[in-house]
């Protein structure tokens, strides 16, 4: 097991910067998740700890020593692409060898190891199998076979849930993250899914424009964003956001709740009506979407009421809604940044 | 009244939709390559069958049936038989070299270097230049009298007298046996390596990019990168550069006939040579005709192997 670290990397295509100076030290044995839009630099600084691009500038570091300018062979870590990347004209045991064979590993031991990774994550009876003939599933147990194999000390995984279909990612990640566990392997997984980010990270680091927005604990990242990138990015419906004298107040969709249906103390909450324009019912969610009156600009405003409010809420009636006070978050319009509460 | 004035409308709208109508456009569209295939390539191959069977010459062109009394006469000769010989000697080395060089190219060139567009276009010129022309050139290059390869040979203090290459100022390229051989396997290596080069890099370009780096990832170093996953990944694609450039080559009549017109005596003679040697300038058209149809299945066997190759990579 390893700790990871980058110092100022940085990573120029021309006058693109894919990266902008990225400080990141990654703990021994942590679920480590980099999440960011597509095109915010999240997979070239994967790449750049792997070792498959080098840094315009910057320095990587395992275990403490620079390992800059080191090919990806001199590193020992794990990679699993998001396409899998299994070699087409080989078999399974072939692709899960293939790591072995490049250490030059004894035939004996080679068979050992491959069959012995191939039980524990149950591709053992695919063996004889070409990867074509394999589901996606199954391709991305072997593809984490091959990765664990040579028994890395750490595992990149880059998008490893995005190519298989809805239902089965569910599993794959509940499975992976399970694995990660059992192994304690430091771990380091690009994603755009915020759900999956929430549901394996130890901690998150979100991105933006090869820039650091926030890196933190997945609650701390979703209940507390440094800036109004990543609370937009994250929470689905998106964060409210609502205008008060050059101050963004932003409160999530369900934390937003009818006064009648609220159980914490008067005291505590925060009021603001809602004229109902929408409703959503979503089996376990019912979406209410409507504007705020008040002292705010109209805007539209959502909320995410659980199956469990039954209160009915009809279209084009204005009812009270309360936000608990300490959920409010406060952004300054220009900078975006955290700002301290205001009063209204 | 009606009727009579729909009339023509019905007509034109017949002729508009001619066009529309598949069976009628399939047929026109593809009367060109039946034809093309008949005129050029079917009568003149029943032609030569049928020429190599009868005692056709320049002189008697009647067709009189004699078996297969030419074939056994052109085994019989020397001639023929050392340029069965040469047509596989070429070929083979020919294509071992160029497809060692093709894949050696194919890398450098997959990757991005300063100069990379000029040095493309540049590997692509043999293969641009039309055959004949280029021959020339190198019938120039390897003069008995004037080659600058003897010069700069001569120059550097390796030819002429008390050197390491030999008393003579000059090394005959062509008026030597084994230096005649080397040459047109040289010629031939120089045509056909940009073919394959082109054929390769589309073939390394079309390697998911994944694959070499999760091997790099997985601890491959260059070597097993490429002996492992490329060249296996490429060999479909490979196999058909090298057959078709054995069909070329096999078939190549230009490069020895302007080089050495078969010489020095008959040592470089090949079977296209030979067959317009024996055919055309001798005049014995049904002997030619023998020697020509020697081709055939040979190059028959090369084209199903390549049509079966190329369909297989289809398939993947």
């Amino acid at each position: 097991m390893a700790t990871v670290e980058t110092r100022n990397i940085k990573k120029h295509f021309g006058s693109v910067k894919a990266v902008d100076g990225v400080n990141l030290a990654i703990r021994e044995g942590e679920f480590f998740v980099i999440l960011g839009p597509s095109g915010c630099g999240k997979t070239t600084l994967m790449r750049m700890i792997a070792g498959l691009e080098t840094p315009t500038e910057g320095t990587v570091l395992i275990d403490d020593q620079d390992v800059t300018g080191l090919p990806p062979r001199m590193r020992n870590l794990a990679m699993v692409f998001q396409s899998y990347a299994l070699y087409p004209h080989m078999t399974v045991f072939d692709n899960i060898a293939f790591p072995l064979k490049a250490q030059k590993t004894p035939k004996q031991e080679l068979r050992l190891k491959v069959e012995a990774t191939a039980t524990t994550l149950g591709v053992n009876l695919l063996l004889d199998r070409k990867p074509r003939q394999l589901s996606g599933g199954e391709k991305q147990r072997v593809a984490l076979c091959r990765a664990m194999v040579k028994e890395p000390e750490f595992l990149l995984l880059d998008e490893p849930l995005s190519n298989l279909d809805a239902k089965l990612r569910v599993a794959a990640r509940s499975e992976l993250e399970m694995f990660q566990r059992q192994m304690g392997i430091t771990t380091i997984f690009v994603t755009h899914d915020q759900i999956e980010a929430m549901a394996m990270g130890d901690r998150i680091v979100v991105m933006s424009a090869g820039k650091i927005m926030q890196v933190g604990p997945p609650q701390e990242i979703y209940h507390d964003p440094a800036n109004l990138f990543v609370a937009t990015f994250l929470g689905s419906p998106t964060i409210n956001l609502l205008e008060k004298d050059g101050i963004l107040v932003g409160f999530r969709p369900e934390h937003y709740l009818p006064l009648a249906a609220s159980i914490v103390k008067s005291d505590l909450v925060t009021t603001i009506p809602l004229r109902v324009s929408l409703v959503e019912n979503l089996g376990p969610d019912r979406l209410v979407y409507g504007e705020v009156e008040d002292s705010f600009e109209g805007k539209t405003t959502a909320a995410k009421l659980p199956s469990m409010v039954a209160i009915p809420i009809e279209p084009g009636e204005t009812y009270d809604f309360v936000i608990e006070t300490k959920h409010l978050k406060f952004f300054d319009k220009l900078s975006g940044l955290k700002t301290e509460p205001i009063t209204f | 009244m009606e009727q009579a004035a729909k009339h023509p409308a019905i007509i034109k709208t017949r002729l508009q939709y001619l066009t529309d109508r598949q069976g009628f456009l399939g047929t026109v569209f593809l009367m060109p390559a039946v034809m093309y295939i008949l005129l050029l390539v079917a009568i003149p191959f029943f032609l030569a069958i049928a020429f190599s069977l009868s005692d056709v010459t320049v002189g008697d062109t009647s067709l009189d049936y004699v078996g297969l009394e030419n074939f056994r006469r052109v085994l019989e000769t020397p001639q023929f038989r050392r340029a069965l010989l040469n047509s596989f000697i070429f070929t083979l080395t020919a294509q071992l070299i160029v497809i060692i060089l093709a894949n050696i190219l194919a890398v450098i060139f997959y990757e991005d270097f300063p100069g990379k567009w000029i040095a493309r276009m540049l590997i692509i010129m043999p293969w641009a230049t039309p055959i004949s022309l280029g021959t020339i050139g190198w019938l120039w290059i390897f003069d008995s009298k004037f080659s600058p390869i003897d010069w700069v040979l001569q120059q550097l203090g390796l030819l002429g007298p008390d050197t390491l290459l030999g008393p003579g100022k000059h090394l005959n390229y062509l008026g030597r046996e084994e230096l005649a051989m080397v040459v047109v396997i040289f010629i031939h290596v120089w045509r056909m390596l940009p073919l394959a080069t082109v054929i390769l890099l589309a073939g390394l370009s079309s390697i998911d990019k994944d694959l070499i780096d999760q091997a790099e990832v997985d601890g491959a170093t260059f070597w097993r990168i490429h002996t492992r996953i490329r060249i296996p990944l490429l060999f479909p694609i490979m196999s058909i550069a090298l057959l078709f450039g054995m069909i070329f080559t096999f078939g190549d009549m230009v490069v020895v006939f302007v080089l050495t017109r078969g010489g020095p005596v008959y040592y470089t003679q090949v079977l296209p040579t030979w067959a317009w040697f024996k055919g055309i300038d001798g005049g014995n058209l049904s002997e030619g005709a023998a020697v020509a149809l020697f081709l055939f299945p040979l190059l028959l066997v090369v084209a199903i192997f390549m049509l079966r190759s190329a369909s297989r990579s289809e398939v993947n």
